[in-house]
């Protein structure tokens, strides 16, 4: 009941910026598409599969989605915990008849499962496209490709709520600098198909490790710290 | 002899802000069914008291009691017994007044919907408004329902006449006053405007820069603190050291004394110090000329 309840105040929040993202999210896999068909119909499908793989350098054609669902999870991100740390207005949040430990996670929870379905929206219509127009040789490589830059996804969102809610704003810069430069070295474009699939392991760790982080940030919130 | 159950005790509080004592070991407490106004300059530690009693800031020693449990660990429980208005009347201003009632309600068993759109169906809002856009009566009337619709048992209220205009301070106050009394409830609450209070509370606390003025009902304060006004061309420094004298205002030959004692003892204290007063007389005091006159001008 409080659950729902909580995810009710958050979706008040974040509709129409998720929507909004999604939306521009869908729109940036069909545009890449749309490109894949046009190289296709120039070039014929043979030609533009074999650039895909011989080229040098090749060609990566799904480049643009690199930072897609990171963008994603910064707009959920802001848009929850921007109004909340607005005029400190988390106090109301967190005065609400729960723990606070549940009252931050049950946002954080909204948090995860409204990128996970805009990740799912785009991963699940990325695939699709892909099947359709490359064999499994190419889309198999591809998927491992990107599958990392969807879950770089979630420990951004940590980082953001970490952030935010962190009530210092020395603090908060440090946060912000640590998750840039511990992230970014993470999610990279290489310059071959099914290059860098491997980060998708140090990308979960993050994952789940940065999530208590942000616990600590409304723990010290919370005392005033 | 009626005994009451006390709802906040706040014991041996100390706090600072780095090096900057806030207070020293501050002491009081609240009664059931008693509406309490914490008064004091700015800085001297009003909000940081309220944010101690919400559990927002940890006192560096000392602990404050809500219904017996340490406001640093309030279980779910008791939180739902306290309703809390945030200075400025703060709300969730991407809401509009259906969504907020809406979303407060789960949280609340003792939710009540009627109480709520009661004050809300007086202000003259659209349906879909935001709270955003509305003005600052309009959104303080907002959170008072709200606090209204939970039915807590303490009502704690952070300077909850700030910004509004004196008609909706009115609205505000009486309809308060009148909730508070005939249901029982406890109020803890601050105001940078004195003269509400007076029609509003109980007891008073009044605060300096590190130190409890007065502490006690209301009425014993204004009976007991007294202004006497008189004209002098004689120096009156010394009164100032006197402990009879709480504070002495002289602006060129107008002196304002303020005490506790009586004004036999102050004609006597005058006279021994050889001071001749000119047109001296008492006046009453209303309770904001009563706090500057215990806290000083500046």
């Amino acid at each position: 009941m409080i659950i729902q309840h909580l995810f009710y105040k958050e979706w008040l929040k974040t509709r129409w910026t998720w929507l909004a993202a999604v939306v521009l999210g869908v729109a940036a896999v069909l545009y890449l598409f749309l490109r894949v068909e046009n190289g296709m119909e120039r070039f014929g499908a043979k030609i533009y599969m074999l650039r895909v793989l011989y080229d040098n350098p090749p060609l990566i054609y799904y480049r643009m989605l690199l930072y897609v669902p990171v963008l994603i999870a910064l707009c959920v991100g802001v848009t929850q915990y921007l109004p909340e740390v607005s005029n400190r207005r988390i106090r109301l949040t967190l005065h609400l008849p729960a723990s606070n430990t549940r009252l931050i996670l049950g946002m954080a929870l909204y948090g995860v499962v409204m990128i996970t379905l805009a990740n799912l929206i785009l991963f699940g219509l990325f695939v699709a496209r892909n099947v359709a127009l490359f064999p499994a040789e190419i889309t198999r490589p591809v998927l491992q490709s990107v599958a990392p830059w969807f879950v770089a996804a979630y420990p951004a969102y940590n980082f953001v709520a970490m952030v935010a809610l962190e009530p210092h704003r020395w603090r908060q810069l440090i946060y912000a600098l640590v998750g840039w430069f511990v992230l970014s070295p993470l999610v990279v474009c290489g310059e071959a198909v099914g290059s860098y699939a491997r980060m998708i392991v140090p990308l979960a760790v993050m994952a789940v490790a940065s999530f208590p982080l942000l616990l600590f940030s409304s723990y010290r919130f919370s005392k005033g710290l | 002899m009626e005994t009451r159950t006390n709802v906040i005790e706040c014991r041996n509080l100390t706090h600072y802000y780095g090096k900057k004592l806030v207070y020293e070991n501050l002491n009081f407490a609240v009664g059931e069914g008693r509406i309490l106004g914490l008064l004091g300059k700015n800085g001297a530690g009003k909000s940081t008291t309220i944010n101690i009693l919400n559990g927002f800031l940890a006192p560096r020693s000392g602990q404050c009691l809500i219904y017996g449990e340490d406001t640093q660990h309030l279980s779910p429980a008791t939180k739902s017994r306290i309703g809390y208005l945030i200075e400025g009347h703060i709300q969730y201003s991407f809401m509009n007044v259906h969504q907020i009632e809406k979303f407060y309600s789960g949280f609340y068993p003792r939710w009540d919907r009627d109480a709520y759109f009661n004050l809300i169906n007086r202000l003259k809002i659209l349906p879909r408004q935001k709270i955003a856009s509305m003005s600052c009566g309009q959104r303080a009337q907002v959170a008072l329902g709200l606090i209204l619709a939970q039915d807590p048992d303490l009502l704690i209220l952070d300077d909850f006449s700030l910004g509004l205009d004196p008609g909706y301070r009115r609205l505000f106050v009486d309809y308060l006053r009148e909730y508070a009394k005939s249901r029982g409830k406890t109020v803890f609450l601050t105001s940078h405007i004195i003269q509400d209070m007076e029609r509003l509370i109980d007891d008073i606390l009044i605060m300096d820069y590190n130190r409890v003025l007065y502490q006690g009902p209301l009425s014993d304060f204004q009976r007991d603190f007294k202004g006497f006004f008189f004209d002098t061309d004689a120096a009156t420094g010394d009164l100032a050291g006197d402990r009879r004298v709480v504070n002495l205002e002289r602006l060129n030959r107008r002196c304002e004394l303020y005490t506790y004692a009586s004004e036999e003892e102050i004609r006597t204290l005058l006279h021994d110090h050889g001071i001749v007063p000119e047109g001296f007389h008492r006046e009453t005091l209303t309770l904001e000329d009563a706090f500057i006159g215990l806290t000083g001008k500046y």
